[in-house]
């Protein structure tokens, strides 16, 4: 049994918002979904299967399937982080083979923009149930602490530098000038990144994703209906996902859940990462793009920073051009999860819809890959790939 | 060199599982995890072994040597 050609990414739509303090969460959760459905050429009424994580206001799908009065027949709200979207999509194909629904919408949205919060810099609360929080909570690790403890190793283990980190953002910058929607359009520099303030050694500033309002959504149906419908074919080729943990306190930090991921999706596709001709890659933080990089097999592991260096991930000028939007390092990040936005990037790179500068030649494989929660301890990773048919 | 703010950290929350090393930390004694099982220690505590789902783990006190692994300062907050 396999996903692969039996369900289509039909309609994708990302709003257009970064801050949105006289919206509800619940509100923009709709706006995604009506924008995605239109896309498409769909209707609410088409939708039979509905997918959400712990962004979706209330618990599981059960409110926001209220709230925009959906009658379904399947639904799931697998809750792995920022990677959920791409699980969800994932799992949507897989319904969608089973028969189990027909037009499955997933959503993402949020405000943690309007609403103050600091996403990276502070620690956020954890239930106490968790069975890790008596033993990591009291040391209030943050977000960003986290994810630079894996950069800290991964400089140490294979000498990547701040400026292969750097390389990052630059190219991010070089393509978020493109898009008008962009947090922040302005074209940066290796210096300019390692010369702004240090965050959570060795991470700056500039190596920290934005935090915004906003969200996405994307709209999956079967084959017989997306041929029926008018936009480009955009099928599902490929998918996995992992959840990686400490193991007990056996664990290596410059190693993400990619690592197992990636290879399950890449055997479904049948394709090697040297077939991808686009690849959005979750950018929390600079680091972030480095290591699931190295485990998706684009290269080594240890070789990112060299990897990354000198534009090879610019559009037009490097090997691997990726998050041709500007990613969360300028664009949007959304609920602080960055999957959905991935995903909806690599749609339009299929579509040939991206931004004419930024828009790969004869783009009819990609990839789009997320990571959720924190990467120095326990985190999800989802790893999808698309064809254009 | 840097000036780093004093933070208030807050108490761990002790449950049954991580009573006993929570009283000998008390005492200035570091116990750690090891199953009986398999011999292995392991980190986070818990009462069903990661490595082999013994259920009989029991403490040992630790030497207190070990190798930084990683490590990031938080700058700004």
């Amino acid at each position: 049994m396999t996903i692969k050609g039996k369900a289509y990414i039909a309609g994708a739509f990302e709003h257009p918002t970064r801050l949105a303090p006289d919206k509800t969460v619940a509100q923009l959760h709709a706006e995604v979904a009506l924008g995605a459905l239109e896309d498409a050429g769909l209707t609410r009424a088409d939708v039979d299967g509905y997918f959400c994580s712990g962004d979706a206001p209330g618990p599981g799908p059960a409110s926001m399937a209220e709230y925009m009065n959906l009658k379904l027949r399947h639904m799931d709200s697998t809750e792995i982080g920022g990677a959920s979207y791409i699980a969800l999509a994932a799992h949507a194909a897989e319904a969608i083979a089973l028969g189990k629904c027909d037009v499955a919408l997933v959503t993402l949205a949020g405000r943690p923009r309007s609403e103050g919060m600091a996403t990276g810099t502070a620690p956020r609360p954890r239930d106490p149930n968790q069975p890790e929080a008596a033993w990591e909570a009291p040391y209030a690790i943050t977000t960003a602490n986290g994810y630079a403890m894996c950069a800290m190793r991964h400089m140490y283990e294979y000498g990547t530098t701040s400026e292969q980190l750097a390389w990052v953002k630059v190219a991010a910058s070089h393509h978020a000038q493109h898009n008008p929607h962009a947090m922040l359009p302005e074209v940066v520099t290796v210096e300019d990144v390692v010369n702004s303030p240090m965050i959570a050694d060795p991470l700056h500033r500039l190596d920290c994703c934005v935090i915004s309002d906003g969200g996405g959504a994307v709209v999956l149906v079967r084959p017989e209906i997306a041929k029926t419908l008018r936009r480009p074919l955009v099928k599902i080729v490929g998918a996995g996902e992992a959840v990686k943990h400490l193991a007990g306190g056996t664990f290596d930090l410059t190693t993400s859940g990619a690592s197992r991921a990636g290879p399950i999706a890449f055997a479904e596709a049948g394709v090697t990462p040297a077939d991808i001709k686009y690849a959005s890659i979750y950018d929390s933080f600079t680091i972030t793009v480095i290591i699931q990089l190295e485990d998706l097999g684009f290269c080594a592991k240890g070789a990112g920073g060299k990897f990354v260096a000198d534009g090879n991930l610019i559009s037009g000028v490097g090997k691997l051009p990726f998050n041709t939007d500007g990613g969360g390092l300028c664009n949007n990040h959304p609920a602080n999860r960055g999957s959905m936005t991935k995903m909806i990037e690599a749609v339009r790179q299929l579509r040939g819809e991206a931004h004419a500068a930024v828009q790969v030649k004869d783009c009819d494989l990609a990839l789009a890959q997320g990571t959720g929660f924190q990467l120095a301890t326990r985190h999800g990773s989802a790893t999808l790939i698309m064809e254009r048919e | 060199m840097a000036v780093f703010a004093a933070r208030k950290l807050a108490p761990p929350v002790v449950t049954a599982e991580g009573k006993a090393f929570f009283d000998a930390a008390r005492q200035g004694r570091f116990l750690i995890p090891v199953c009986t099982a398999c011999d292995r220690a392991h980190w986070y505590p818990r009462a069903v072994c990661p490595f082999c789902a013994g259920e009989d783990v029991a403490w040992r006190e630790a030497s207190g040597k070990g190798t930084v692994y990683t490590f990031s300062v938080m700058r700004r907050v």
